[in-house]
């Protein structure tokens, strides 16, 4: 079994991302930028390159004239480390229903034949950029809290 | 006595604010639309409302973005002191993601989470029957009988009613906070879909703050107000059971608020 780590967003601006990222702002915190994209990780048997392939092309998750996406946080330059030549640090969190994925899970096996996958995680992926002299996982956990996720149906990871 | 005068918040997204401004005209309260970054002193009203919609395009998720606008601070402080706080479908999702309501501590206790329903994900449009669960005790429910039903139309993707902390639930039922329960055309309570049309916990469809005078509620009583809207029946301008939402509103700020 291997885990394939899907990344999805936006070609053009993300309003959601702006309107958080503004709210966030006049709520007084301090940060420099919040990007946010779509996430799918699948656990999947064999032929995995062909696997990629196909789930890419489904307009269910990727819709090549307006979504970018990637197959690892690594690639994506989500990784949380310090990034280089910026002064940035980067925070990403993953956000998830309790009750994660089941349907899409039905929707991709039953009616577009994807057989391989044996289980589906989804979820919002922020990422946030915050000052290097700041404690940004101490920030990003309160932001978070405050008005990325509602703890009643949903929870989070650090990445 | 002067007429009892309502602030219907707007936020950009929402579309429900005219037949809500509308319903409270119709039962004989002043009522103005007032725009959610308007500089008007809210101290001259003597009740609000949050109207249906999508406020800025549900994002993030329903209501938060809203709910963290300044004038929200400003509606707690104006209803500290007893003053109506009506909240209808997107307006229920602000009060819970403010925590108005439950409103038992200082922080967010419960969701308005995405709906779970058997046949369909997302949206959801229905007509459904809900129930006055405790006689008259806040000031939504002054006009109906204790189980008096009412024919009301649901539209909402996150109108489920949860929370983590299962002995709060248990709490709202001793404070009687739950106001109105989803049932079914006779007033019994069944969990299931379509009796309970988004799979809130206890089949809840409103709560309200421990007073009385906040409460969230996820179907539409304004478009439940009249005959002519309510379907198989008459066609005629006679009232329908859900404006005495807005009617029970105006006689508690008589009582209690001019």
């Amino acid at each position: 079994m291997t885990t394939v780590e899907m990344i999805v967003s936006l070609k053009v601006p993300d309003n959601v991302a702006i309107t958080a990222f503004n709210t966030l702002k006049r709520r007084g915190y301090k940060f420099k930028k919040l990007e946010r994209a779509d996430y799918y990780k699948f656990d999947v048997k064999d032929k995995i390159e062909i696997f990629k392939e196909k789930i890419s092309n489904t307009d269910i998750l990727v819709n090549a004239n307006k979504n970018k996406f990637s197959f690892s946080i690594n690639n994506n330059n989500n990784k949380n480390k310090k990034t280089k030549k910026t002064n940035f640090k980067k925070i990403n969190v993953l956000i998830q229903d309790l009750d994660n994925g089941s349907g899409l899970l039905s929707t991709l096996k039953d009616r577009l034949g994807f057989t391989n996958i044996k289980k589906l995680e989804k979820g919002i992926l922020w990422t946030m950029y915050f000052d290097k002299k700041i404690n940004a996982k101490k920030i990003a956990i309160e932001i978070t809290k405050n008005l990325l996720m509602n703890e009643h149906y949903q929870e989070y990871k650090i990445l | 006595m002067s007429k009892p005068k309502i602030a219907v918040l707007y936020f950009p997204g929402n579309n429900c604010e005219e037949e809500t401004r509308d319903r409270c005209i119709d039962v004989g309260m002043e009522a103005k639309i007032i725009r959610w970054n308007s500089k008007e002193k809210l101290s001259s009203y003597d009740g609000f409302i949050i109207p249906g919609g999508f406020s800025y395009e549900d994002r993030v998720r329903a209501g938060i973005i809203a709910a963290k606008e300044k004038i929200m601070d400003k509606i707690q402080e104006e209803v500290k002191d007893g003053k109506p706080l009506l909240g209808i479908c997107n307006g229920a999702q602000v009060l819970v993601e403010t925590g108005l309501i439950p409103g038992l501590k200082n922080n967010v206790e419960m969701a308005l989470a995405p709906n779970i329903n058997p046949l369909v994900s997302g949206y959801y449009c229905a007509w459904v029957n809900i129930k006055n669960i405790n006689g008259k005790n806040c000031a939504f429910n002054y006009y109906y009988n204790k189980n008096e039903i009412i024919k009301i139309p649901v539209a909402h993707g996150e109108g489920r009613f949860t929370t983590k902390n299962k002995a709060l639930v248990k709490k709202l039922e001793k404070n009687k906070q739950i106001i109105f329960k989803y049932c079914d055309n006779n007033g019994k309570i069944n969990e299931k879909y379509p009796i309970n049309p988004n799979g809130a916990v206890n089949n809840i469809a409103a709560i309200s703050n421990k007073q009385g005078n906040v409460m969230a509620i996820m179907p539409h009583p304004e478009r439940a107000s009249f005959n002519w809207q309510i379907p198989n029946t008459k066609k005629d301008s006679e009232k329908a059971n859900g404006i005495k939402i807005f009617g029970s509103m105006k006689k508690y700020i008589e009582e209690k608020i001019i």
